[in-house]
């Protein structure tokens, strides 16, 4: 199957169910939004050694904002309600609390009646005085802080988003794989309810299951790795010399098909010598997604 | 929808508190044009004092003509919708649980007094007591939104405790007295001593009030960000507030700062003032 002239093996991504929010940040300037973003979504690349999973989703313009500043949302996704509480409260009173002028809101409803707490959960740093606002059956928490208030909401909703749709790119010259790469990931980041969560939402090191460390969960992909092309295990082709993967965690299963889609469609225009996609053998994903099915869809 | 078509002339102020959409809607026009009115201190059926007609099923009740004289409508209701297209007496709404009521004219004292949720427009002025709790009571209103388009009396949200009250004109003397929680909106401004005895809850005003006591802190200068949540919230239910100062944020100017002060000292001092800062 070729898409452009370029490969595309016939195989599929392997994605995982995870529980996901959206939080919305705003700010009474665009560029604390965009400090407040920056910290907020730091250390958050994969739930193999973060606490979640969180990249900018959009920027929001002041007629978007439930305050009316200027703002940006963010999806945050972790194994389940539980753990994504707990990272979703540190993340937001240790980096958007401590923001100037920033204030914090949920981004979505909850389909299954499924919730975390968040304002709830840090008023108390209010110390008792801390002010509760409800409206339209929303509560908000004021929490005094030194530049007046920081006002969040009080519960976020929550969704089964899903998480670890994936492409690797795969060439010959390690430079044009990696604009590939980049203008796929550009390509997919369009899409609404995705983000891809690694820096620049490409991702060098890849990882297969366990290690010959009984204690790692993970090591690095040796299929993949140039300098183990020598390496049995190796999955690169003789004049093959770097491949790139792209991550991407949406809050359904479509938005991580477009964005796979889109990917796919930009990387294509590169010289590639293939594109293909991770998996696990289809036993720890529940979500398949096969790159020929993608790609007729279009069609 | 069910209408009440007022004919009545007398002087004696009526009591009405069973005229309420969610127990209309259960009951037959017959059982309906039958129920009891009070008139001073008998009672008269209700097709004695209005044409009753149309269908009650649906919830929906407008009450048409003069019912400046009848008092408690609406009293405890806690669904559906009653619609006066006129002037409507005093203790409208009193005590109501949930659905709306909408009053196309003038409303008397003690709207929404003790209301517990729902939602009262009122598009003309109202009385005094909007949103209070009678005399010897702890707490007034419990829940749910007023939203008054003209003026509004005195001790507007006295003993307020939850909830949203919002008048676009001016509002009298004495708002938010003993005010337990909250959030009081005076769009247009407000009378003397507002906040009197308050412990914590909010007093919106959209001048500087007249008169304020001196048990409440210095002015300190802050920027809201949680007003632009409650004039979402009220723009949401249909009340234009494009003519208030200092709301609806321009992008090419900074956030709009306000005043605050916290009172009411001689208590917790938890409450608070604000007002738009020149």
């Amino acid at each position: 199957m070729k898409v452009n002239g370029i490969e595309v093996e016939d195989t599929f991504a392997e994605a995982f169910t995870m529980r996901a929010t959206r939080v919305i940040v705003t700010a009474s300037r665009p560029v604390l939004v965009d400090a407040a973003i920056t910290a907020m979504t730091g250390y958050a690349t994969s739930v193999i050694g973060c606490d979640a999973e969180a990249a900018r989703e959009s920027t929001l313009d002041r007629f978007s904002t439930p305050d009316g500043r200027p703002g940006a949302s963010v999806l945050i996704f972790a194994f389940d309600r539980k753990s994504l509480e707990k990272a979703v409260v540190n993340r937001v009173g240790q980096t958007i609390m401590t923001c100037a002028s920033t204030a914090c809101f949920s981004g979505l409803k909850s389909t299954d009646g499924v919730e975390i707490r968040v304002g709830g959960s840090l008023r108390y740093f209010g110390d008792g005085h801390q002010i509760s606002k409800k409206f339209n059956d929303k509560r908000f928490w004021r929490i005094p802080v030194m530049d007046g208030e920081f006002v969040c909401e009080d519960r976020f909703g929550v969704v089964s988003g899903v998480a670890g749709g994936n492409l690797i790119f795969v060439g010959n010259d390690p430079e044009m794989v990696l604009d590939a790469a980049l203008s796929a990931a550009s390509a997919a980041a369009s899409v609404e309810d995705l983000i891809l969560p690694f820096p620049a939402g490409v991702v060098r090191s890849g990882s297969q299951v366990g290690s010959k460390y009984p204690k790692l969960r993970a090591s690095t992909n040796v299929a993949w790795c140039p300098t183990l092309a020598t390496r049995p295990q190796t999955a690169l082709l003789p004049d093959e010399n770097c491949a790139y993967e792209l991550v991407m965690d949406g809050l359904s299963r479509e938005p991580v098909e477009e964005g796979m889609l889109r990917a796919l469609r930009a990387a294509s225009r590169f010289p590639l010598s293939r594109i293909t996609a991770g998996n696990y053998g289809g036993k720890l994903g529940a979500h398949h997604i096969y790159l020929k099915k993608l790609l007729n869809g279009e069609e | 929808m069910l209408t009440l078509r007022l004919e009545y002339g007398d002087s004696v102020p009526l009591e009405a508190p069973a005229i309420r959409p969610d127990q209309f809607a259960t009951q037959s026009l017959a059982e309906i044009q039958q129920i009891p009115i009070w008139k001073g201190s008998i009672t008269v059926p209700l097709a004695e004092v209005a044409k009753v007609f149309g269908d009650p099923s649906a919830g929906l009740i407008t009450l048409e003509g003069d019912w400046s004289r009848v008092r408690r409508l609406g009293e405890g209701m806690t669904a559906g919708s009653l619609r006066v297209r006129g002037p409507v007496g005093m203790h409208l709404g009193a005590r109501m649980k949930g659905g709306q009521i909408e009053v196309d004219g003038d409303a008397s004292d003690w709207v929404g007094a003790e209301m517990r949720g729902g939602v009262i427009r009122i598009r003309g002025n109202t009385g005094n007591l909007l949103g209070a709790g009678y005399r010897g009571v702890r707490s007034g209103m419990r829940g749910g939104t007023i939203l008054v388009g003209k003026n509004a009396g005195d001790e507007v949200g006295s003993l307020m405790r939850r909830g949203v009250i919002s008048v676009l004109g001016k509002t009298g003397d004495h708002a938010g007295t003993g005010m337990i929680a909250g959030t009081l909106a005076l769009w247009g401004g407000c009378g003397i001593r507002p906040g009197a005895g308050m412990r914590r809850g909010s007093i919106i005003c959209g001048k500087q009030p007249d008169s304020l006591l001196p048990s409440f802190s210095r002015e300190i200068p802050v920027i809201p960000a949680w007003l632009e949540l409650l004039a979402g919230y009220i723009r949401g239910l249909g009340q234009d507030l494009s003519r208030v100062k200092h709301l609806g944020r321009d992008p090419y100017l900074p956030d709009p700062a306000w005043n605050l002060c916290r009172g009411d000292l001689l208590g917790i001092g938890m409450g608070e003032i604000l007002w738009p800062r020149d």
